[in-house]
């Protein structure tokens, strides 16, 4: 079981969102499996995905 | 059965950081490391750039032996530069010899590993997480990047890029990072795009862990060094000149990496099984607190002057001691050691060491040569490869963003030259790490003359000079570098100080380090260890034992700091402290063979004779011509433990490493020396003086001494060049004498009143006053007391013969007395040529019955 990060996130919407091993950053930490499991929940909450959209600008690279 | 052992690689992970944290219970997963295995710090080399150290990490050797020089690399017609690649190593890694013994082995990720190399498993190259340029798939894996290829897909379906990550991903790292304009300022995507690094390689780590068979894998992950170099400087404790609204966005990134990073661990450990043996490293550390550097030089790989010098390792396992704490570990002995707990051979020629004291029992381990006089046929390496022009223009760019390399000159070429140039100065620091200062010497100085307005070669250079007691061309190059504008002035200063302390100019030197000692906090310690010295050397404890406490408080993990305390405390005969702080000292850097000899010291004074025998050994081990070290340790095994056997192998061994042998002509000042010395010239032996001090009215047929005796007791290299000849040493010196040379000394004899009439005789011929009327009994004592210790010194060396010689037998029978030393020099000189040179109307000091002793 992978420890959390933070206890809670606040979405866009102000849904609290706890980020926990079925949160995305605790996901990432487990590897193939938890890869494969966010970027299918990934879709399917697509709502509160967009806490903070990241932008790639070239310019500041 | 095979052993399991996995390697995972951290950049940058430093204990500093992470003891908070799991003080905190913020890091579970290698708490778990921590309580049931082994620790330590894991001393970093010089220069520390991660692709050398990752490559020693994995070689067991310096930089010179395995060929990765640097981040770049000249590709093969010379006209450009190209990261460095796996087809520059020249000896074989730890993985190349464990496929070819046929374990199951697969690499990730390794700096440098690019093109995969083939091995009884999966290789995945360094150049796999980085992000592609490719606008149409932003998850492209470059060629090169998987062996074998037929793998490609299935690792590249497991690549993240940094637009795959959203808010939950980041605001871990900056919770407050909605305030960030992402137009002008970059810092979330840093950490996005450093942290699809890092989960990429995890995905594909934990792939094969699940389905691949293994009995070696390594890892490594580079993603703690990016955040570090990024955000340490907003870490807490805030620093003065961080603005306010900097520090609260980012004060979390460095926390939280180290917390992303032990998930991931926690993770590979719910994977591997009991019999695992389980080793988590880092190449160097980062400062984290008083000692972050404000201002990067700018020069090529100036971000690693953030690094601290001591790295963690952090192992667990069957036969690894749990809850244990490790010494003295360094880069070089993780490979040595893994071929040992794999029960397979360590070459000789690794310059590390099996870390045995983490087992709990001991291994017998098979030493062969070298692994590299054996051909692997199984597996076998490219030599030569070609990236394509795109993706080396991406990896350059990501370099370059880094601030490890300089962005490209117009001029290609000049590109190139510099980055040689940059290539070379680091081999030649790797020759100085490994003590092969005149191998140093020899680039530096090309680099130098090639160079003339870089003064960091020239620096380097007179560290060099400065290392072999080379003091004119120290002083030489520091003149140089004074007329140029130097970045570091300070550095300048201590440098010039070093060398006033050199010259015993402590006075001087204090001069100067005094006005240092509030400056540079990265520059302190090393002031402050610089300020003991010299006060030791004057005299003063009470100074040097302050400058040692302020510079515990500079920074309490300097290992010369703690080495002068030992010594001081020894000086005080406070054996016990002495023997804490020499254990610090040692703690934090292992190969200081002069902190394990005045242990020893230290025990041997406290009678602990088998503690005494062991930190001896170790010194041995360090300096096997370390004759000095070897002569106490007979004394010990014969005298105090009664192993004969131990006490005759290292006599053997003392004869063994006896290299070329002098002629001494030692005693008192005016107890006849000069006399010896006319005689023995007079006969023909070849005589070492550089006639500096003329023939006056109290010695008209002159001194024969050499300026160099003076250094004796800080400097010795200069005893080479008197290889079969006379030296005039004072007696008082002898002791200061290096045991690895042989040594026939004629100590000169004379009556001590006789003596300190010629003295005074002396000096009044110079024109300064004595006072006739009083009677120097503590000159007369401590002359006494010199000669007496220089007599029990001579007697206890093996590789000294000492003859007695009374000048007033020489005067009133220089045959007889020629004859005696003619035998005494296996005949080498002929009396009857020796007598020649005595002249009785110059010799006539005899003792005043007004000053005879009762």
């Amino acid at each position: 079981m992978t420890k959390s990060l933070h206890t809670t996130l606040i979405s866009k919407s102000g849904k609290e969102i706890p980020n926990t091993a079925e949160g995305s950053l605790g996901l990432l930490a487990l590897g193939d499996v938890g890869l494969t499991i966010w970027r299918k929940a990934k879709t399917a909450r697509q709502a509160d995905r967009d806490i903070l959209p990241i932008t790639h600008n070239m310019n500041n690279i | 059965m095979k052993k399991k052992c996995m390697l995972i690689g951290w950049d940058a992970a430093d204990w500093k950081v992470i003891n908070p944290l799991l003080d905190e219970g913020l890091m579970p997963n290698l708490a778990r490391i921590v309580n049931n295995g082994t620790i330590g710090n894991l001393a970093t080399m010089d220069p520390a750039y991660s692709p050398m150290l990752w490559t020693s990490i994995a070689t067991g050797m310096h930089a010179y032996k395995h060929g990765i020089h640097g981040f770049l690399e000249t590709t093969r017609d010379g006209k450009a530069i190209k990261p460095v690649l796996s087809t520059s190593r020249k000896v074989k890694a730890i993985w190349e010899i464990l496929s070819e013994q046929d374990y199951k082995t697969h690499v990730v990720g390794w700096w440098p590993s690019h093109p995969a190399e083939p091995m009884n498993g999966i290789s995945i190259s360094n150049f796999y997480q980085k992000p592609s340029n490719n606008p149409l798939n932003k998850n492209e894996v470059m060629e090169g990047c998987i062996h074998p290829a037929i793998y490609h897909d299935r690792f590249a379906n497991l690549k993240i890029n940094a637009l795959e990550m959203t808010g939950q991903h980041i605001l871990p790292f900056i919770p407050k990072a909605d305030r960030i304009d992402q137009a002008t300022n970059p810092g979330i995507y840093t950490v996005a795009n450093e942290t699809a690094q890092a989960a990429t390689i995890q995905a594909a780590f934990t792939n094969i862990l699940r389905h691949e068979e293994w009995d070696f894998t390594a890892v490594y992950f580079d993603a703690i060094d990016h955040y570090c170099h990024g955000f340490m400087k907003f870490h807490p404790p805030k620093q003065d000149h961080i603005p306010q609204h900097a520090f609260d966005l980012y004060k979390d990134v460095v926390t939280a990496g180290y917390r992303f990073h032990d998930m991931m661990l926690g993770r590979v450990l719910d994977l591997i099984d009991d019999d695992t043996t389980v080793m988590l490293i880092s190449d160097h550390g980062f400062q984290p607190d008083h000692l972050r550097t404000k201002e990067l030089p700018y020069e090529p790989g100036g971000p690693a002057y953030e690094h601290s010098p001591y790295g963690i390792i952090a192992m667990m396992g069957p036969g690894i001691k749990k809850d244990h704490i490790i010494h003295g570990a360094t880069l070089l002995d993780i490979c040595p050691t893994i071929l040992a707990m794999c029960d397979e051979a360590v070459g000789r020629d690794m310059d590390g060491k099996i870390l045995v004291d983490a087992f709990t029992e001991n291994r017998e381990t098979e030493f062969i040569d070298s692994w590299e006089n054996i051909e692997f046929k199984k597996f076998k390496r490219q030599t030569d490869y070609a990236l394509n022009s795109e993706d080396e223009d991406a990896l350059m760019d990501q370099l370059i963003a880094l601030g490890y390399v300089e962005p490209m000159k117009e001029d290609k070429q000049v590109s190139v030259r510099n980055n040689a140039n940059f290539n070379q100065f680091n081999l030649a620091k790797s020759y100085m790490f490994a003590g092969l200062v005149d191998e140093a010497i020899q680039i530096l100085e090309k680099l130098t003359s090639d160079n003339p307005k870089i003064p960091r070669y020239r620096f380097q250079l007179a560290t060099c000079y400065q290392s072999k007691g080379m003091l004119a061309e120290t002083r030489q190059v520091i003149s140089t570098l004074k007329e140029k504008k130097y970045y570091n002035p300070k550095a300048l200063l201590i440098m010039e100080a070093t060398l006033l302390i050199g010259e015993k100019k402590y006075k001087e030197a204090l001069e100067i380090l005094l006005g240092l000692q509030e400056s540079d906090n990265d520059l302190q310690a090393e002031v402050y260890a610089s300020v003991a010295k010299c006060y030791m050397q004057l005299g003063n404890r009470t100074n040097a034992q302050r400058a040692l406490d302020s510079g515990k408080i500079a920074d309490y993990d300097n290992a010369q700091i703690h080495f002068l305390q030992g010594i001081l405390h020894h000086h005080n005969e406070d054996e016990e402290a002495a023997i804490e702080a020499f254990l610090t000292s040692i703690g934090l850097e292992y190969s200081n063979p002069r902190a394990h000899r005045f242990l020893g010291a230290c025990l041997y004074r406290q009678g602990k004779y088998e503690n005494a025998a062991a930190a001896l050994e170790i010194t041995l081990r360090m300096q096997p011509h370390n004759n000095q070290a070897r002569s106490t340790i007979i004394d010990i095994y014969k005298i105090h433990l009664d192993d004969v056997v131990k006490a005759s192998a290292h006599r053997q061994a003392m004869q063994h490493h006896v290299k070329g042998d002098l002629i001494v002509v030692s005693g008192l000042p005016r107890s006849g020396t000069s006399m010896m010395m006319q005689m023995l010239n007079r006969a023909g032996l070849d005589i070492y003086t550089d006639k500096v001090r003329n023939a006056d009215e109290s010695n008209p047929r002159g001194y024969f001494e050499h300026e160099n005796v003076k250094r004796l007791l800080h400097h010795k290299s200069w005893l080479k060049e008197c290889d079969g000849k006379v030296v005039k040493i004072i007696s008082h010196l002898l002791p200061s004498l290096p045991i690895n040379k042989k040594y026939k000394i004629i100590m000169m004899e004379r009556d001590l009143d006789e003596i300190l009439a010629s003295q005074r005789r002396m000096i009044a011929k110079l024109g300064h006053r004595t006072n006739e009327d009083v009677y120097p009994l503590e000159i007369m004592q401590k002359l006494a007391h010199s000669d007496k210790l220089a007599r029990e010194w001579a007697q206890k060396q093996m590789s000294v013969e000492l003859l007695i010689v009374n000048y007033h037998d020489v005067i009133a029978d220089p045959f007889a007395q020629s004859l005696r030393i003619s035998e005494f020099l296996d005949n080498k000189v002929a009396p009857e040529e020796m007598i020649k040179s005595i002249d009785h109307t110059l010799y006539r000091e005899t003792s005043s019955p007004h000053h005879a002793l009762t």
